[in-house]
């Protein structure tokens, strides 16, 4: 098979799933998007009628209409990278003229190809009220939550149940400082907490009712299938709340399948989502109840195999490729794993960054003031 | 300039919930810098 994978260079997931396939006797093709335009082109042809064709090429890519794909595994394609020296009074538009040639081309690349996943499905499933929402009406728990920046409903739900609420922001919420970074884990929270109304309306958030944990599960869904890791996140002082908190000390193991009432609702959540692959979250409560948190569409796996080798993610998320939907979640007869293709994905990565533009990482939270661009000048500590 | 209380008092609720994490705090947590690690890398853009 001939899978197609649009990401950027330094993505060990890419690299060691494309090694996998490599061994398995499939062709991985990787498509690092931020070569666009600096090292390369691309042109989409139109004529009357609609007939249409396209081709990229240029650092050791060259593709059209007529290359075929049996998957695109639409992995974490970064938008095109401009060069430092374009004239700032340019680079707004350009930017976003190369934003929409690469949308463009998402829609014309191999409609016919097994998309993981489907790129116009991406974006709404992400939003986290929607997530909730449907995994509610798939029949999975969820915890009571309100999304806010009513200062009045705020404070009502804080104190209706007061101690038992956990802060959680929208997105991944990040600030680049003068020492490193500032990042926001899921916080408890009180009305002592609280700032100003002008302030806690300023930006929305999402509050919810504490779920008494006795473990958590990180569990992969792949076309149907399931991988679940236990995480043992009660057992580390730190990783109560949020294991982001402990994630390189966090005990985890193979876990148990998932009952078949929770399996069935995670199936349902994804067909509503229009999903086949994503990464769910689990609370298991003393009661061994699986309240939903949230699925992540493209969400990092490779680290549970890294923490114990016996969860085969690399080798499974193989297997969902070639297999596709209808896949029953069980590794090959000879897995690849993780552990022994490391290192040859890694030296892969490093050949790739001497040809390829590296992945820059641009936070727009930035309370140094040296954003780039005008964005995002926050007010600084002077 | 000097720092006033209005401009002290200017951040929104979720940043006064943010953790500070120095370079190495996060290197320890997350392995950035094209390692493994749980979601991808922070100072995502």
């Amino acid at each position: 098979m001939r899978i197609l994978i649009p990401t950027y260079v330094e993505d060990i997931h890419a690299r060691a799933v494309a090694v996998a396939l490599e061994k398995k006797g499939h062709e991985p093709v990787l498509w690092f998007t931020a070569d666009f335009p600096t090292r390369q082109t691309s042109s989409i042809r139109i004529a009357p009628g609609g007939e249409s064709g396209w081709r990229v090429s240029g650092s050791q890519l060259d593709l059209d209409e007529d290359s075929p794909f049996d998957v695109v595994w639409f992995r974490r394609p970064t938008r095109p990278e401009l060069p430092d020296d374009l004239h700032p009074g340019d680079r707004y538009l350009a930017q976003r003229a190369c934003d929409s040639h690469h949308s463009a081309l998402w829609e014309l690349v191999a409609p016919d190809a097994f998309w993981v996943n489907p790129h116009h499905a991406r974006g709404r499933a992400s939003i986290k009220p929607r997530q909730l929402v449907e995994a509610g009406r798939a029949g999975l728990p969820v915890p009571l939550t309100l999304c806010s920046n009513d200062p009045d409903d705020i404070r009502r739900f804080l104190t209706e149940h007061e101690g038992e609420v956990v802060y959680k922001p929208f997105s991944s919420a990040q600030w680049r400082t003068e020492e490193g970074t500032a990042l926001v884990f899921t916080t408890s929270v009180g009305v002592e907490d609280l700032p100003e109304d002008d302030i806690l309306r300023l930006s929305s958030g999402i509050f919810q009712r504490r779920v008494p944990k006795a473990y958590e599960l990180r569990v992969l869904y792949l076309g149907g299938g399931f991988l679940t890791a236990k995480l043992r996140s009660q057992e580390h002082p730190d990783a109560e709340l949020d294991w982001k908190l402990a994630f390189r000390e966090l005990g985890l193991e193979p876990g148990d399948p998932l009952p078949p009432e929770v399996a069935d609702g995670c199936r349902k959540l994804m067909n509503r989502l229009g999903l086949v692959f994503g990464c769910f979250d689990f609370v298991v409560t003393p009661e061994g109840e699986h309240v939903f948190l949230e699925v992540n569409e493209m969400g990092q796996f490779l680290w549970l195999e890294e923490t114990d080798p016996e969860v085969l993610t690399l080798d499974v998320f193989c297997e969902f490729l070639i297999h596709g939907n209808g896949f029953d979640g069980r590794p090959a007869d000879r897995p690849v794993r993780f552990g022994e293709i490391r290192e040859e994905a890694l030296a892969q990565i490093e050949e790739d960054r001497r040809v390829h533009v590296a992945r820059i990482f641009r936070q727009a939270a930035d309370d140094t003031g040296r954003s780039r661009d005008g964005v995002a000048r926050i007010a600084t500590p002077v | 300039m000097k720092k006033t209380h209005r401009q002290e008092t200017r951040r929104t609720f979720e940043r006064r919930l943010a953790r500070e994490l120095s370079a190495e705090d996060l290197e320890k947590a997350f392995g950035a810098g094209g390692t493994i690690s749980c979601c991808g890398g922070c100072a995502d853009d």
